[in-house]
């Protein structure tokens, strides 16, 4: 122990080292092939072939390999992480070959002086020129399930319940369900896409006027226009004003003739065998919500093939399935239909619009829900219903429903990104506000509630966070610690190695120790060490919150250490040091998720291409008290969402042959 | 007719590309055909005789592997000792094969559990990726099986499942979680998606789309039916034309949309085409007596048994001969709680560490999914068919994607093949296989017995001596 606390003293020095060994001049100059191979590679062999030579090759990591420079220059994002875990004294993980100071300094310094990764400018996107054998991205995705229920809500002004008819999607790219690629369609899609469209349709455009409720009356009398009940002679007119009117919102583009025709074949079907005008309409607007015009969000091919910008029309659907999490308004249409909205100053003008509008609380619930991984609470993810009686569909929901809020109002309020970690209020009914031991909160609705305590307050206080990192019946410090490192700063940790065979003759002795003391053990074994003693203090901080989110300061018979201390050597106490620790990171977690929401916004994983996007964008936060408003223009206006990458191959036409 | 022909020699040089190789000419999967015989002769012949029933196949998915010392019998052959968590089994014993040292060799690479679970029926090489260029080798037994035998029935294969599919990625070993939530693959790079609804699996059944059926007589039901086929023929043409605007890209995924239109224009072509089948279901697709069951419940056992009955009612009606199921998605943390004394999150228990107050309430975990076979099994027999029952003219897999929980092992896979397949398979003992034998063995000797032999299917290299 006293030897990792020297380290981390000591390590300080280590970032001024570099000027005192480049003094050395009265040293014989080494080649830099020289230098590597008699005083890095030596090194290396000591402390880390053990683990990480050709055949053990620990985390894909051979660094035998690496026997001259050019193979060194070639692996630069290697040889980054390798110094990132050297310098923050993760490897070799402690009480396994420990590196000497002066080892560690000198293998620091010269990994240091490696060239950079090169970082592309920002006006790029992945294409066949920049990057081998690139393939790319689905761009002209499928409408996922909730964009699909938000845009019937938004297309015909009533919300229908289509959302449990269909199919959940997975997720890609970052981790969202907006990923093109990971997002199908199989035959039961298209099956629950004609019982959506019915039920929609029966729902919004019902045979009578008489008899409605008034959302679902002004619906109708929207969908029909001037001329409710045209006589037999206008009756084709009349719905093909409609369906071109309808299809103009649906598709979000002015329909063509073709297709208003197509559609309109339906509504000669059914009105010549006799049906009513109503109905018969239903059946022609049905074909629109089944058509893939609608269920995809198309990015047509223009001619001029390789990086293009995207037209108006896309873009605008681009942004408002970001924004939103739904189809463009009239205004945002309007702009596209005119090319107005190519003019930075008119798109800007559009995205903080965008943002103060209701819908804009999709980002709440669509982003951030899944950006903390929140999403299966209640589903797989469930506490125990004997243990916690408590926690039922609707404790589940206003759980959820407080981290949207929050997220939302800090979005609405454009108030710093960074209340998401640290804020003194949350919001809560009164149910959840009983949790948090707060008395004075009425009713069923969420409102917004002011902390005096500062262990509360931010994400890692909310109680939905602390239900989905823990086990059915109890916590678990460990889920914590990872989920504290994943979701909020970034940090990925590995699997643990899959048999530990002597821990568990050391585990039987514990039975009985605390929670913690049994992970110390676990933590004394080197190679579970290196991660635990990164996640276990981050977990160990949120101790004090039981499954639901209840403050409780003893576990069983045992009080609740809730202090940590991290390989860097800070130490903290509870939930309130634990966030100080977070706002000392606040330039990772901020970096983090910019990362989050820019794959979430691009609908893909993020490529070195986009790396530009997110610094740029991480600075312009900083430089302006971390507003919502600024990420999400910097991520709008970003090259990448502006702009795709259309591979020059020539189209088959046998597939379309086949088709006649 | 010849487009029929032509489609299907064009899919069979698809299916190549897809970790099948087919061997002999398709069979007809209602008969003993012999190659090279007309239709109409294959199908005097056949009626003629007294007219088999079909197999059906079903594939049953559960996460999380076994503790295997309770789960694998010690003794081989017919006169084994039934192990603890195959206990619950013991009433049909005679009924089915338990397999030991199953292995899929590519899935000893990747993570310890999506490089297992997607391809549990495909045998072949998970890639890892968080999203992009999703691949799992090849396509899944029960599909091709869908592709070759389907036609026969009004809907191709059923896949059902219990929990939603969960969105995000696993940021640590890098792959979509959608992996550990798909076992049916259509083709390499695209998964079947399921129902968990038990009532709108019911509907999907028996609901407005089988009501082209009545033929002559007009009900709304069969309006309703005929338009959506109309109404699909237009949303082609949409597709087909929207298709000729899109970049490479984008294409494949459109592809997807017009591949699953044509599936329902098929099935609603199905019911207004004249009975094909010579072998008629005991049960008519219009039973009355199956009452549908109300929404999802909460309550998982039952959730569970219905999706089963959902499979039963379905084979019996020959509504599908292809399914299959999910008890949960991969690296489920489930609670058992409530189902099993002294469980709690199933994937937690499942890194038992040699632990008893782990390993313990993991088998029994196991245990409680053999009794839901059990329950299965039950089904199929009480369904009389012919000389035997629906389980004897069935194969029904069970089993998961890794054999102990703790250390992620694809090799010694617990594996189950329950039914005789028509009188193909002799039942009721324990097979100890070579050690390694790939899994993918068995799908060869499965398919075999579906009538759509292959010469090799994923990374097989024999077929498995099934009686």
């Amino acid at each position: 122990m006293l030897n990792r606390i020297a380290n981390a003293i000591f390590g300080c020095f280590a970032v001024i080292a570099p000027l005192s060994f480049s003094a050395e001049k009265d040293k014989p100059q080494l080649s830099p092939l020289e230098e590597y191979q008699k005083e890095i590679q030596p090194i290396l062999k000591k402390h880390c072939y053990d683990c990480h030579d050709a055949d053990v090759a620990k985390a894909d990591l051979n660094l035998e390999y690496f026997d001259d420079l050019d193979k060194i220059h070639g692996a630069q994002e290697t040889w980054q992480t390798v110094l990132e875990r050297i310098y923050a004294f993760e490897m070799p993980p402690p009480g396994k070959n420990d590196l000497p100071f002066d080892k560690q300094s000198k293998i620091v310094q010269w990994l240091k002086k490696l060239p950079k990764p090169e970082k592309p400018d920002c006006d790029q996107i992945a294409n066949d020129r920049n990057a081998n054998f690139y393939r790319g991205h689905v761009m002209s995705r499928r409408i996922n399930r909730a964009e699909y229920a938000n845009t019937i809500r938004d297309l015909f002004g009533v919300r229908v319940a289509v959302e449990e008819l269909l199919p959940a999607d997975g997720g890609g790219g970052e981790g969202f369900d907006t990923a093109g690629n990971a997002l199908f369609t199989s035959s039961i899609h298209i099956e629950k896409y004609i019982a959506a469209a019915d039920l929609v349709l029966t729902t919004v455009l019902p045979d009578k006027a008489s008899k409605l409720a008034p959302e679902i009356k002004a619906a109708r009398v929207r969908i029909l226009g001037s001329n409710a009940k045209p006589s037999k002679k206008e009756a084709r007119v009349t719905a093909q004003e409609v369906v071109s009117r309808i299809s103009r919102l649906a598709f979000r583009r002015p329909a063509e003739t073709s297709e208003v025709e197509r559609a309109l074949q339906l509504f000669d079907r059914a009105f010549d065998r006799g049906d009513d005008y109503v109905p018969s309409l239903r059946l022609a607007l049905k074909s629109v919500l089944v058509s893939p015009n609608f269920l995809f969000l198309v990015e047509p091919e223009p001619d001029e093939k390789g990086v293009q910008p995207l037209a108006a029309l896309p873009l605008a659907s681009r942004l408002s399935y970001f924004i939103w999490s739904s189809m463009p308004d009239e205004e945002l249409l309007a702009l596209a239909e005119s090319g107005k909205l190519l003019d930075p100053n008119v798109y800007r003008q559009q995205v903080h619009r965008m943002l103060q509008d209701a819908k804009a609380a999709a980002l709440g619930e669509r982003f951030a829900l899944q950006w903390l991984d929140l999403e299966r609470l209640g589903g797989e993810v469930r506490p125990d219903a004997q243990k916690f009686p408590e926690f039922d569909s609707e404790l589940q929901r206003v759980m959820l429903g407080e981290v949207e809020a929050v997220f939302n109002y800090i979005v609405k309020s454009d108030s710093s990104l960074l209340e998401l970690i640290d804020a003194d209020y949350t919001f809560a009914n009164e149910r959840l506000a009983k949790i948090y031991g707060v008395s004075d909160v009425m009713g069923e609705e969420l409102r917004k509630v002011a902390f005096a305590d500062k262990n509360r307050g931010g994400v890692t206080g909310m109680a939905a966070v602390h239900a989905i990192t823990s086990y059915p019946l109890r916590t678990s410090p460990v889920l914590r610690g990872r989920w504290v490192l994943e979701a909020l700063i970034g940090e990925k940790v590995k699997p643990p190695p899959p048999d530990v065979p002597a821990l568990e003759e050391t585990q039987e002795k514990a039975k009985d120790l605390p929670l913690r003391a049994q992970l110390e053990l676990h933590r004394a074994k080197a190679e579970c060490a290196s991660c635990h003693d990164k996640m276990d203090p981050l977990g160990f901080g949120m101790e004090n919150y039981d499954v639901l989110g209840r403050w409780r300061e003893k576990e069983g018979e045992h009080a609740i250490d809730s202090t940590g201390k991290l390989p860097s050597g800070e130490t903290f106490t509870g939930p309130a040091g634990l966030k100080k620790i977070l706002m000392s990171r606040k330039d990772d977690v901020v970096k983090h998720l910019v990362r989050k929401m820019t794959g979430y916004a691009f609908g893909r994983e993020l490529n070195k291409f986009d790396d530009c996007v997110v610094d740029k964008a991480v600075e312009a936060l900083q430089q302006n008290n971390y507003r919502p408003s600024v990420l999400v223009e910097h991520i709008a206006l970003s090259f990448p969402f502006r702009h795709r990458f259309y591979p020059k191959i020539i189209v088959q036409a046998a597939t379309e042959q086949k088709e006649k | 007719m010849n487009v029929l022909r032509n489609n299907r020699l064009a899919r069979r040089t698809f299916l190549r590309g897809m970790g099948v190789t087919l061997g002999l000419p398709l069979l007809n999967a209602m008969g003993k055909v012999l190659p090279g015989a007309s239709p109409e002769a294959a199908a005097k012949a056949t009626a003629a005789r007294n007219v088999q029933a079909p197999v059906r196949m079903a594939c049953l998915f559960f996460p999380n592997g076994v503790w295997e010392k309770n789960w694998f019998p010690d003794q081989e052959g017919a006169d084994y000792e039934i192990p603890f968590a195959l206990e619950p089994l013991a009433r049909h014993k005679k009924d089915f094969l338990v397999f030991s040292n199953f292995d899929k060799k590519h899935s000893h690479q990747g993570d310890g559990h999506y490089a297992k679970t997607a391809n549990f029926l495909t045998g072949l090489q998970v890639r890892k990726t968080p999203g992009k260029d999703i691949s799992v080798g090849g396509i899944s037994i029960d599909q091709l099986c869908a592709q070759q035998v389907g036609r026969h029935t009004p809907l191709p294969s059923l896949e059902l499942g219990v929990d939603p599919v969960i969105s995000g990625i696993d940021s640590v070993v890098g792959y979509t979680r959608l992996y550990g939530c798909y076992i049916s693959w259509r083709s390499p790079n695209q998964p079947v998606a399921r129902e968990i609804d038990p009532r709108l699996g019911y509907e999907r059944l028996f609901g407005v789309i089988q009501a082209g059926k009545n033929g002559g007589r007009q009900t709304k039901e069969s309006k309703q039916a005929s338009d959506n086929q109309a109404l699909l023929d237009l949303v082609l043409e949409d597709a087909n034309s929207l298709r000729r605007k899109l970049g490479r890209d984008d294409q494949y995924k459109l592809d997807e949309y017009l591949d699953s239109v044509r599936d329902v224009e098929r099935r609603l072509e199905y019911f207004s085409t004249p009975e094909g089948r010579l072998w008629k279901p005991t049960a008519s697709l219009d039973v009355e007596d199956i009452a549908a069951p109300k929404g999802a419940p909460g309550d998982h056992q039952e959730h569970v048994r219905l999706m089963l009955d959902l499979m039963a009612i379905a084979f019996w009606t020959d509504s599908t001969r292809i399914s299959s199921f999910m008890f949960a998605n991969d690296v489920s943390p489930k609670n058992f709680s409530q189902l099993v004394p002294g469980a709690s999150s199933h994937h937690e228990l499942s890194h038992h560490q040699n632990k008893a107050e782990k390993f313990e309430p993991y088998s029994k975990i196991n245990r409680w999914h053999s009794e839901q076979l059990a329950y299965f099994l039950d089904k199929l027999k009480a369904i009389k068919e012919g000389e035997g029952n629906v389980l004897d003219n069935s194969m029904i897999l069970f089993g998961s994607s890794m054999s102990d929980g703790n250390r992620h092992d694809p090799n010694n896979l617990p594996i189950i093949l329950a039914g005789k397949a028509g009188g193909k398979i002799k039942s009721g003992r324990h097979i100890k296989n070579e050690k390694r034998t790939p899994l993918c063995n068995l799908y060869v000797s499965m398919l075999e017995r579906m009538g759509t032999p292959v010469e090799s299917f994923g990374d097989s290299t024999a077929a498995i001596d099934l009686g």
